[in-house]
């Protein structure tokens, strides 16, 4: 044991030097392998060393070239473009004046731009979300932010590609390719989250090739180095667009598989448990720490009132400054007006509008209505008598009470019946609101039954926002109940409310809460005082509404939209977008596409890899020697999982992702295939033998060409005004809309 | 990787015969020897040390093995026993399943002619039968075979295709039909499981006890037998099932004399009953995934073995393609060119399918048309992605929107399809002034037209509107207006843009031809294509289908076809166009599709239906029948479902536990036992997996009968599980295993077999059965124990509710076709109800009173609404209002 620790010191402080593998020699038995055919290879493998003098100057001249594409004329179109509006405009100003709002990513990339805008224009004006900036405004500066995201991507792939061990002409290569890419270089130049994103993905997956390169020297600096560096990653990569979850995704496989490769090492117990809570620390709790702490920072900066109140629950929305719920009286009497929210997210207020049901009892509707609205007034009475809210006693709403809610606007009075099905969940009962507050209907009764109140207030009696409660209806002993379910067109896509007769009395669909209430004879008091939210549960209901918007945004299957694209059609650069709606003669264009030959060549590797593991694996099966020069097989599995699992699983998943898809979803998946082909490059001229010399005027040759690519299709990448009739030959597919679009009408 | 360097291990160095166990040896010990070489210096976990200590621990379990099972006294494990021999059943075996397929018989025909009514799903299937009896085209979300047996067992019985098993309780006595004969097919094939599970288990190499056990098992396991009992395609399905697996298993046993003729049959057996198997419900693709799981996994172990060279590897693949890819295609294929060949007529099926697919039926003849439309033409256009009919107006007006007149898609060709294309205004006058204002003039690519309904004088019109159903604002109404006289706007202005043509006339790409050119009307001002997507209008629309026109969309709905062409001007001699006639593969494909789509749509909830997740356990069974104190309720033998799933987990946790093993080195053979696990447990629970799991991804709805293929799998597992756990207990202690586990099935059996004959039963015993809560038969139903009558439903006290019975697979049959023209060409006038092109709304709609008939045709209300439309037109739409020209602004 203390001989193998020696060698592992011994490992990390020099470079190891490949073993020469010992071959497996020719089987005794009668074996048919498939042809022999010995591998020379010249250039051993190894791992990488830090020379200053050689890769401190390509880090840097690499910068230097990245820069300057990121960079070039970055000011020139004042309009707002394309997700700019959000961005750069709508949420960074909303940041600025600390208003509510609400969004499908979460916020940490946000708040880095809105920094960038506080820092260049200092004030929380609004502006227009489309159209030009204001001419004061200094959108160039926060352009040049993001685009420092962008810069930082061909250096980091450099020395990603130096911690798989790739040979430097390799690891140039890769840097160029990034630098070579107009889709990575377009992306980076306007105000959009995929630029950090990127860089964070591109951070990830340098620092666990790092980690990997450290694996000999297990607990040294370096590896504690790598792997928190990677956890911090993995953290700001998923709070800024879930997308990250994939390299986490990427991270944890790769964690797995180390692992596993553990469990078959015969390790002292301590170090296998110290190796395993290492990685639980850095690995799971880090980023849910730094995840956890950018929606605190979101939470703490947006202290105000804004218009994304209304996803959140009440309680939440009442202690944001200059919320119409935050003043209100707090016990809820009988006469009082109220809107009921359902504790079911998603369900919305209970609303009635003068429209009937289609079938069924045929009278009026009741649905879940998530904006505010007159309709959602609901008056709260006593049985029995008519209602005289001015002149009668005030008594309090208590638990237990039998109650009936009349619809302010319609006069009709909350109803169900067994004779009805519910028109959706056919296994409950219709709700309907029907009838005159006159009339001596048992069908109207519910009985208020309280199923959690604020402890320090909780005396029995239904209070504004911290009671929930469920409405028991009296004849048929069914929950109102609202699961978020749509309506048919003829419920105006609102959402049903229904009786529930499967008694689940703690399920959220089930609860509801006042949410506003009124009463001219109740004094209002500040329910900031009274109401109490905790961090954890505001974090998780974001989330889940953050995850229903993000599935909400699914589009019309039959109609062509020259800004989304299919998953399929990414690889082969099959859609372009136009980035700026406005296509029209003088309009300074920009347009999404990558460069193709960079494009088609990596997808091409993804394709590829497989089939080489598939070749080289049956070789060795079939007990062919020379199949791997010495760490060759180490090698091509090491760097190749990463890069090719990563594309993986930045690709596939969006097959199954039901929402709108664009071309620039595709761009993480597209780095780590840049980086394949890198990879490639490497991989053929080592298995070609090809000596320093020949190896460079390779790369060379790809360099230039992908160069050569990116210059053709610069002018849409740094914008375009001349006239469209030259941009003809840029259209290399017919399906691309630079110069036309194939299904304009 | 991983498993790759241990397969190097494993094979390279002693590669002659993987399963011997001495070279095995010879191979860990010389894997041993070489460690401290083999292994990647790069590797960062030393595993040097490791591999040593595990070769040596491998080695000393390897010999263990040898001499254990040498002196095994109960069949031994090792498969050198099975390598020289070939596999066959015994004498005594035959005997012993000879007595068991009795018993059997008696367990699985007794009482079949109970209930004499119609049950569950036998409303569909006994339906079905009836149709291939008569020849009338018929569809259905499943492939035919099953439903073709039936019709043979029916034949052969005696039935005529007259009863129509409309509904659940109708009475076959009364009606005559030899619904026994029919019930005999499935109780048949459901009786031949048993010797199947027997041969299976001995095939897969189990003792002969274990294969009485699983014989048993199946005979009296309670669910297999209900389902197996009535008109139902389950029996089917899990019959080739079974065969095919039983066919896979003896192929296995062949696997030492590759290439033999029994190696061949058996293959090829196994390939025609996937195709069987898939050509009964597509659940066959499971199977098809099952094998095809095993194959992989065989042809990849084989990669390894040295003693197969290049070109005989390449003989196994081909032989397994073919044999399970090609065959089972063909046998596909097959049973449905009889399917199309017997169902020749035109049925209530034909709405489903395209104008090719009908032409080929008896009695629908779309005839021929002249092929070139021209200016003038009266034609007939037909809606080419979604098959739901014609471009139609009617004289009703919209409720929304415009209130203009409804234009909408019909099923059914009457007279109110017709259109007359016609040129606009600025080209008519210019025609006119031309030199010979009389000379036909084709309609080309690019023309732009305007469509006069030839009934109701309206003109196709579209503008800035929402439609009724589609509100989404790049969607624009499309209506009818104007009146007679009324030269009409330019909002009535069409572009025709001929995107496919028929590849044999180049013309028709450019030229517009009835039936060949595929077409988009592309609205001029407004720049929105004339599209549907089989929206249902609502009442006042009489249920037909929207039309709307829509901005940017895609091609695929937005295709018409010129299906007749009527011009008096045309000559005699003019070209003609028809239909081409599809080729079988066309057609099965067509129907596929179809099938795929409507099955997809089948979401509405059903009272019994259930989710995957939920039969392991056997959470709810299904009424299938109930009547006055007997019911027939589908509920398997708790213990068989109960167990069996635990033998999956079981074989799944023992995996995993051998996964970490090996992965430390410690390759344990288990006396050969583990070899074993593998090929048959192993084989069964990844069927069990492939047939259960894939239910969760699908939307439609789900029924506890959609277990049962996976529940014989489990079976299986269960039983080769036993078998192999017992072997090394004494033979008393395994036979007082299997006994317990028989007796209590047995008991089981009895005590459920009520509700699976519908055979009379007490509340108390029913009540006592009820394991558990969520089994809802209604015990009410049965009298007290003692009473002698039933209990008056009155008197029930708390009676849980219970839904009644309904049929499982919805009814997805059109209305029969009602009218054609008659030979002077004019339409008879028997509307008949709106088509239903969605099974589901079809479904939704079946207790609803019919809908409202469109009344159309009457002239003087036509006057009267003229003139109303007029008022209209001068006050709310003058002339061209709403043409304000669309500008995109997105174009150059």
């Amino acid at each position: 044991d203390s001989a193998r620790q020696h060698a592992a010191k011994r490992d990390c402080a020099a470079d190891s030097q490949a073993a020469p593998k010992q071959q497996p020699t020719g089987s005794k038995f009668v074996a048919y392998p498939l042809r022999r055919e010995p591998v020379s290879t010249s250039v051993p493998y190894q791992r990488n060393r830090w020379n200053s003098s050689v890769d401190g100057w390509l880090v840097l001249l690499l910068t230097v070239i990245c820069a300057f594409t990121r960079l070039y004329q970055i000011g020139l179109s004042n309009r707002v473009s394309w997700d700019e509006s959000y961005f750069n405009v709508r949420f960074s100003g909303m940041y600025l004046n600390h208003s509510y709002h609400h969004d499908v990513h979460p916020p940490l990339a946000k708040l880095l731009i809105s920094f960038s805008r506080f820092v260049a224009d200092g004030s929380n004006r609004t502006m227009e979300p489309k159209g030009n900036y204001p001419p004061d405004f200094n959108y160039t500066f926060t352009r040049c932010f993001t685009a420092l995201f962008g810069i930082g991507l061909a250096p980091l792939a450099y020395l990603t590609c130096f911690h798989l061990n790739m040979q430097r002409q390799a690891c140039f290569l890769a840097g160029l390719l990034v630098i070579a890419d107009n889709a990575l270089c377009v992306m980076s130049r306007f105000v959009l989250l995929d630029a950090p994103l990127l860089f964070f993905t591109a951070a990830a997956l340098c620092s666990i090739a790092g980690f990997q390169n450290t694996r000999h020297c297990a607990f040294s600096p370096a590896w504690w180095r790598w792997l928190l560096l990677t956890g911090a990653a993995l953290g700001l990569v998923s709070s800024s667009k879930w997308v990250g979850f994939f390299a986490v995704a990427l991270v944890g496989l790769y964690t797995m598989e180390e692992l596993l490769n553990m469990y078959a090492d015969f390790m002292p117990a301590s170090t296998a448990i110290k190796h395993f809570g290492a990685r639980v620390a850095a690995l799971i709790i880090l980023p849910i720490a730094i995840y956890m702490a950018s929606f605190a920072v979101h939470f703490a900066v947006l202290s105000h009132s804004g218009p994304g109140d209304a996803t959140m629950p009440p309680a939440f929305q009442a202690r944001l400054y200059g919320s119409k719920l935050s003043y209100q009286p707090f016990t809820v009497m009988y006469g009082s007006l109220l809107d009921l929210r359902s504790m079911h997210p998603g369900s919305g207020l209970l609303h009635s509008h003068p429209h009937k049901y289609p079938d069924g009892s045929q009278q009026q509707q009741v649905t879940g209505y998530s904006h505010s609205d007159s309709n959602n007034n609901w008056v709260i009475m006593r049985t029995g008598n008519e209602l005289n809210y001015t002149s009668d006693p005030l008594l309090p709403v208590k638990d237990g009470d039998t109650v009936r809610l009349m619809h302010k606007r319609t006069s009709a009075m909350l109803h169900s019946h067994r004779n009805y099905k519910a028109h959706v969940s056919t296994h409950d009962y219709e709700v309907t609101a029907y009838g005159k507050p006159e009339w001596n209907d048992t069908n109207n009764e519910w009985r208020i039954e309280i199923h959690k109140e604020e402890s320090s207030v909780a005396n029995g009696e239904v209070h504004a926002i911290t009671t929930q409660f469920r409405l028991r209806h009296a004849t048929t002993n069914c929950l109102l109940s609202a699961a978020g379910v749509k309506l048919p067109p003829w419920g105006f896509r609102q959402t049903e409310v229904s009786c529930s007769r499967s008694q689940s009395p703690r399920s959220a669909a089930n609860l509801w809460v006042v949410e506003r209430h009124a009463n001219p004879r109740v004094p209002s008091v500040d329910m900031r005082s009274i109401v109490k939210t905790s961090f954890i549960s505001n974090f998780l209901r974001l989330n889940m509404e953050m995850a229903r918007s993000n599935n909400a945004l699914i589009p019309d299957r039959d109609k062509y939209n020259h800004l989304e694209s299919d998953p399929w059609s990414w690889p082969f650069l099959i859609y372009p977008m136009r980035l700026l709606g406005s296509w029209k003669k003088g309009d300074i264009k920009y347009y999404e596409v990558g460069n193709p030959l960079i494009w088609w060549s990596s997808a091409l590797m993804c394709l590829l890899y497989p089939l080489q593991l598939a070749y080289y694996h049956v070789r060795q099966a079939r007990g062919v020697p020379g199949v791997w020069a010495p760490g060759e097989e180490r090698h091509f599995w090491n760097a190749g999982k990463l890069l090719w699992g990563g594309w993986m699983l930045h690709y596939l998943p969006f097959f199954a992702m039901g929402r709108v898809t664009y071309i620039h979803h595709y761009l993480p998946a597209l780095y780590f295939a840049v980086l394949l082909l890198a990879f490639e490059v490497d991989h053929f001229c080592r298995r070609l033998a090809l000596g320093e010399r020949p190896r460079t005027v390779v790369v060379a040759m790809c360099a230039v060409c992908m160069l050569a690519g990116f210059c053709w299709f610069a002018p849409l990448t740094f914008g375009y005004t001349g006239s469209m009739n030259d941009l003809k030959h840029r259209q290399w597919l017919p399906t691309w809309n630079i110069y036309r679009d194939k299904y304009s009408m | 990787m991983a498993h790759l360097e241990s397969m190097r291990y494993r094979k390279q160095p002693g590669g002659n015969a993987g399963h011997d166990e001495a070279t095995v040896i010879s191979g860990m010990s010389s894997v041993a020897a070489g460690t401290p070489t083999t292994l990647d210096s790069d590797d960062a976990y030393g595993a040097d040390g490791a591999a040593g200590l595990n070769s040596d621990l491998g080695y000393s379990y390897e010999k263990k093995d040898l001499d254990f099972s040498t002196s095994s006294t109960l069949a031994p494990f090792a498969a050198g026993d099975r390598q020289h021999q070939r596999f066959c059943i015994s004498r005594n075996q035959w005997i012993t399943l000879g007595f068991i397929v009795l018993a059997a018989a008696y367990v699985r025909l007794w009482r079949l002619s109970n209930p004499a009514q119609v049950v569950f799903d036998e409303v569909h299937f006994g339906k079905f039968a009836g149709k291939y009896l008569n020849g009338t085209y018929f569809f259905d979300v499943h492939p035919p075979l099953a439903k073709m047996m039936f019709a043979a067992a029916g034949r052969l019985a005696g039935y005529d295709g007259v009863f129509d098993f409309k509904s659940i309780g109708l009475d076959y006595i009364a009606a005559n039909v030899p619904y026994i004969g029919m019930r005999l097919m499935p109780a048949l094939l459901g009786l031949s499981m048993v010797p199947i599970t027997y041969v299976t288990l001995a095939a897969l190499g189990h003792a002969a006890d274990a294969c009485a056990l699983g014989a048993l098992l199946v005979c009296f396991e309670n669910a297999l037998l209900t389902q197996s009992r009535l008109i139902l395609l389950d029996a089917s399905l899990i019959f080739f099932t079974g065969l095919t697996v039983m066919f896979w298993a003896l192929f296995f046993t062949e696997s030492h004399r590759p290439f033999g003729n029994r190696w061949w049959g058996y293959l090829m057996l196994t390939g025609v009953n996937l195709g069987n198997a898939l050509s009964c419900k597509w659940v066959g693709l499971f199977l098809i995934a099952t094998v095809g799981v095993w194959t992989v996994k065989d042809l990849w172990e084989k990669l390894g073995d040295l003693s197969i060279s290049p070109g005989q590897y390449v003989r196994h693949f081909v032989a397994r393609a073919v044999a399970l890819i090609v065959v089972p295609v063909v046998v596909y294929l097959f049973w449905f060119q009889v399917h199309f060949s017997v169902l020749h007529k035109s049925g209530d099926g034909n709405a489903f399918m395209s104008p090719e697919f009908q032409n080929t039926l008896d009695g629908v003849n779309l005839g021929h048309t002249p092929r070139d439309v021209y200016f003038g033409s009266r034609v007939r256009i037909r809606h080419d992605a979604t098959n739901a009919g014609y471009l139609h107006s009617h004289l009703s007006n919209y409720e929304t929107g415009s209130k203009q007149q409804q234009v909408t898609l019909y099923g059914f060709r009457d007279d109110n399809n017709y259109w007359v294309l016609t040129r606009t205004e600025a080209d008519e006058e210019a025609h006119q002034n031309s030199t010979n204002p009389h000379e036909l003039q084709q309609i080309k690519d690019g023309d732009t037209v305007r469509l006069l309904h030839w009934r109701t004088h309206r003109r196709l019109h579209s503008h800035n509107e929402r439609p009724p159903v589609t509100t989404n604002d790049y969607q624009n109404e499309v209506s009818g207006y104007g009146w007679e006289g009324f030269n009409g706007d330019s909002n009535d202005h069409w572009r025709v843009q001929i995107l496919e043509g028929d590849s044999s006339i180049p013309d028709s790409k450019k030229k517009l031809m009835a039936i060949h050119s595929k077409f988009r009307l592309i609205h001029v001002n407004q720049r929105c294509a004339l599209f549907s997507n089989r929206k249902k209008l609502p009442k006042w629309g009489h249920e037909q289908v929207e039309v709307s026109c829509m901005k940017s969309a895609k091609f695929p709905k937005t295709l018409w076809r010129v299906e007749s062409n009527i011009n008096e001007n045309i000559p005699a001699k003019a070209p003609l166009a028809e239909y081409r006639r599809p080729s079988l593969i066309e057609k099965v494909l067509e129907a596929t599709a179809v099938m795929w789509r409507v099955n997809n749509g089948l979401t509405k909830s059903h009272p019994y239906e259930s989710r995957p997740h939920t039969w392991p356990w056997m959470r709810r069974g299904m009424a299938f029948w109930g009547s006055d104190n007997r019911s027939i309720y589908l509920l398997g033998t708790p213990i068989i479902w109960w167990l069996s799933f635990v033998a999956v987990i079981i074989f799944a946790g023992v995996q995993v536990v051998m996964f970490f093993r090996d992965r430390r080195g410690f390759h344990d053979r288990l006396l050969g036992a583990r070899e074993r696990y593998m090929e048959s447990v192993g084989f069964s629970s990844v069927g069990w997996v492939l047939h259960w799991v894939p239910f969760f991804l699908m939307g439609r709805q789900l029924f506890l009968h959609h277990y049962l293929p996976a529940l014989w799998l489990a079976i299986l597992a269960l039983v080769g599980s036993l078998d192999l756990f017992t072997r090394r207990l004494s033979r008393k202690v395994r036979q007082v295993i299997m006994f317990a586990l028989l007796l209590a099935t047995v008991r089981m059996y009895f005590q459920y077999s009520h509700i699976a004959y519908g055979s009379p039963w007490t509340r108390q015993g029913c009540e006592r059965s009820k394991w558990l809560k969520s089994w809802d038969y209604d015990c009410f139903r049965f009298p007290e124990l003692g009473a002698t009558t039933p209990v008056a439903p009155g008197l029930k006290p708390n009676v849980p509710e219970v839904p009644m019975p309904t049929a499982g697979a919805p009814d997805i049959g059109g209305e029969p076709v009602a009218i054609v023209r008659n030979k002077n060409g004019e339409a008879q006038h028997v509307p008949p109800p709106a088509q239903n092109f969605d099974p589901l709304e079809h479904e939704n709609k079946l207790n609803e009173p019919a809908p409202e008939i469109h009344q159309d045709h009457l002239n003087s209300n036509s006057a009267k609404l003229d003139l109303e439309m007029k008022k209209k037109a001068t006050t709310v739409e003058p002339g061209s209002s709403d043409t304000a020209v669309a500008t995109n602004e997105e174009h150059e």
